[in-house]
């Protein structure tokens, strides 16, 4: 309160006007009250009228870019994030007509694409200029790698004939660079084999535990010219150069895996990944309802498993340990002894289609080399029906033990009136989703952030594929969170893949105030191309791990800062919260901009460092349970 | 026949082989990373690759995790927490499946210059409930209780990532 009765008249009506209207009108509405010109933010006439010009879908003969960008049509490439640069490329790809977006910086493009890939299940690309462009992408492409995500990472290279002369700018040396971040990386070398070589990537992209692949363009191959087919080596029809079989389990592994499950009086399936990716989600639900097997998640998304579910022990955290079975399928980044909570009695299953990883950091009793959704169905044959009351019994009431810590959490949260505590952000967004006027299954989720996100995991839902994209799954990184925010608003955009049904809907995307640095001006990204996303800026005035003593200050931020402003300097709307009961306001009010206007906002929530200290804020800094709900190392 | 005090060194023992065995068949099954075994000492890694020291005491058979708690300050909110977290492993409030039957086996906590061990007692013969529950108990004790409510304290003193 001190803070706003220091401010003048003058900057106050400005502010409010700032935050009660959309960006556009405030800058003509803040001009009226300061008296000076201030020109509106807006788009050129030529952006959509871009957008609305029709593909032109190049024909023989082509460019080097052309040929490869009819390859990613014919694979069904769902969308490229770039930023300007590998020109003829991305120039090539967009006149094929799959949807492009450019955006403020490759490292935030290719955290869109990764993040449209994770909650669709659909291919994406994101590309950069040679050097700069393509190392500013480095840190995500690493957390596409961690997250095993099938991006499709593309960059010009300059010239083959101009190798290590540092000729004008920007030399790199990019496969080098992305080793050990990739599935498979190839400096292209030889105009004709590019077809080929294009094969080599979405054979890759597309079989397999997947992971990011790696193609750099030097000019003498996307600028080569080709008269006809007849100039470019093993230029066949894709089923020719890659199959879509998958691998089968074998039956008597099948059997014994039954043969286990009905001896388990507490069997459980870690449903991840590869879940998601190969579709198995309603072969899945059917093995899990035949034999009463408990589901909990883990992975890149969530949904694949409804957490509404009678058996889902995803918010059940206290039900791992009394499982007596554990069957992980699509688990590829596996958890070491330790990091996830099953007690040292329980047998290990391992479904996973690389047989070379199956037994690593986890001892197995039993591996089955499958694809997820072939080893699900074959399950659901061989497994034989039963009812353990029991444990389903024991699942709810582990379910209903851990809503009532949240609700202790949100109670305790709310008593603090001078800032916005995260329970309150995370109980009064999961009402908002789940228990409002929204249908429970719309809304799609980012669930970003570092300290925010310890309260937020444990109060958002996941009831349906590709509900929750698991930010800083594995790899960490929590800058990349408002590009992936972007990409996922792409993806329900355009109805991609598992997202089909909710297209056009609004998303919600969770960051904090060290994150939004990274990639904070996709902002404006989202407001050029009217995505609509509800951005929460958890704003606690530093990072999430602090410092103590003449160290301190290296791990802190001015206070109060406005990142709300920033986002109506880059044509979104701003939200300003710093006490508990301005939230939900806050939130209804941006729901609708977003929905009614297609315009994206940031919530900035004014918290306080000290949130994460117990003694002084209880509970302060949450730990995490794995696999379920909090899980985001594995 | 044999007398009474010839049956106690094999009786001893025997239980000590018991409860070698039972460790032993975790290390096999890849649960710990690695085992071996000093007289009546146990060490192995497990858990995010800490190492536990496990001793016997073949006269109180009682087998004891001693300093398991490093920089534990009595008396404080953790101490208190963890103490009523160990309580209520015997708590009818817990599955059947996952409570402690004090008759088989009970446990002891103490705090000795800042650092805590757990004692357990073992009842009657039930050496391999016993390690089997013990296991249980620390898992339960270190990944569901102080990875989740004291993260800090596992950073501090068990060299966990302060980031995840």
């Amino acid at each position: 309160m001190e803070k706003r009765a220091s401010r003048s008249r003058r900057e106050f009506l400005k502010g409010s006007i700032l935050s009660a209207t959309g960006a556009l009108g405030a800058a003509k509405m803040a001009a009226a009250v300061t008296g000076a010109p201030e020109p509106a933010i807006r788009l050129p006439e030529a952006f959509p009228t871009a957008l609305n010009t029709p593909p032109k879908p190049a024909e023989f003969p082509m460019r080097g870019s052309q040929v490869f960008a009819k390859v990613c049509k014919n694979e069904g490439l769902a969308a490229l994030f770039c930023c300007p640069g590998n020109y003829d490329v991305i120039n090539s790809i967009c006149e094929e007509g799959i949807p492009c977006f450019g955006g403020r910086t490759e490292g935030a493009m290719c955290a869109a694409a990764d993040g449209f890939i994770r909650i669709s299940g659909e291919l994406a690309a994101c590309s950069g200029t040679e050097g700069p462009g393509f190392t500013n992408m480095i840190m995500n492409i690493a957390a596409a790698n961690a997250a095993r995500t099938p991006l499709l990472v593309l960059a010009s290279n300059k010239r083959v004939s101009e190798d290590d002369s540092e000729m004008g700018i920007q030399t790199a040396y990019q496969q080098p660079t992305t080793e050990g971040m990739r599935k498979y990386g190839k400096r292209l070398i030889d105009p004709n084999r590019i077809y080929e070589y294009s094969a080599y990537a979405f054979r890759q992209l597309r079989t397999g535990v997947p992971r990011p692949v790696h193609l750099d363009f030097p000019a003498e191959v996307y600028g080569a010219k080709f008269k006809d087919a007849s100039e470019l080596r093993y230029y066949h029809e894709k089923s020719k150069y890659r199959t879509e079989s998958k691998p089968y389990p074998d039956p008597k592994r099948i059997r014994a895996l039954a043969e286990m499950i009905e001896q388990s009086q507490r069997p459980m399936i870690v449903a991840s990944t590869g879940v998601f990716y190969s579709q198995a989600w309603d072969a899945l639900k059917q093995v899990a309802e035949k034999a009463d097997i408990a589901v909990v998640e883990s992975g890149v998304s969530r949904g694949q498993f409804s957490d509404g579910h009678r058996l889902s022990a995803s918010t059940a955290p206290g039900a791992l340990l009394s499982a007596d079975l554990v069957i992980f399928a699509g688990q590829y980044s596996m958890p070491n002894v330790g990091e996830y909570h099953f007690g040292p009695d329980a047998q290990y299953v391992r479904i996973d289609p690389d047989a070379a990883d199956i037994g690593r950091n986890m001892p197995i009793d039993l591996g089955i080399v499958s694809c997820e959704k072939a080893a699900m169905e074959a399950l659901a044959e061989a497994v034989s029906s039963r009812r353990r009351e029991a444990w389903v019994a024991e699942l709810a009431a582990e379910r209903k033990k851990f809503e009532d810590e949240n609700a202790d959490y949100y109670k305790t949260g709310l008593s603090y009136k001078d800032a916005v505590h995260p329970a309150v952000i995370a109980q009064q967004l999961s009402d908002f989703l789940y228990r409002g006027d929204l249908a429970k299954e719309q809304t799609t989720v980012v669930a970003g952030g570092y300290g925010i996100a310890r309260y937020t995991r444990r109060y958002l839902r996941a009831y349906r594929p590709g509900q929750i994209c698991n930010g800083a799954y594995q790899y960490g990184a929590i800058g990349p969170d408002c590009g992936y925010a972007f990409g996922v608003s792409a993806a329900v955009q355009l109805g991609a893949g598992a997202q089909a049904a909710y297209r056009g809907a609004p998303i919600i995307g969770i960051t904090g105030d060290a994150g939004f640095a990274y990639s904070g001006m996709e902002i404006e990204t989202m407001s050029k191309y009217k995505m609509p996303v509800v951005m929460i800026v958890y704003n606690n005035n530093a990072w999430g791990v602090q410092g103590s003593g003449r160290a301190a200050h290296m791990y802190l931020f001015q206070e109060n800062l406005r990142y709300d402003r920033i986002a109506e300097a880059l044509g979104a709307h701003g939200e300003y919260v710093t006490r508990p009961e301005e939230f939900l306001p806050a939130l209804k009010r941006s729901y609708q901009i977003a929905a009614r206007d297609k315009v994206s906002t940031v919530i900035n929530c004014q918290a306080k460092r000290e949130f994460w200290q117990r003694a002084q804020y209880p509970p302060g800094f949450l730990g995490k349970i794995e696999p379920g709900c909090m899980a985001y190392d594995h | 026949m044999i007398t009474r005090s010839a049956t106690r060194p094999a009786a001893r023992n025997l239980s000590l082989e018991i409860i070698s065995r039972q460790l032993e068949s975790y290390a096999q099954r890849g649960v710990f990373r690695s085992y071996s075994r000093n007289a009546d000492t146990f060490r192995f890694y497990w858990l995010w690759n800490l190492s536990f020291h496990l001793t016997y005491d073949v006269k109180q058979k009682a087998l004891e995790f001693i300093k398991l708690f490093p920089n534990m300050v009595p008396g404080s909110d953790l101490e208190g927490e963890l103490k009523a977290f160990i309580k209520q492993a015997s708590s009818p409030d817990r599955p059947d499946h996952r409570r402690l039957d004090p008759r088989r086996l009970s446990i002891h906590y103490t705090n000795r210059r800042n650092a805590g061990s757990l004692k357990f007692l073992i009842g009657g013969n039930h050496h391999e409930y016993a390690v089997k529950q013990i296991l249980n108990l620390v898992s339960e004790i270190f990944v569901g209780f102080l990875n989740v409510r004291y993260p800090d304290y596992m950073s501090k003193n068990f060299r966990m990532p302060e980031e995840t």
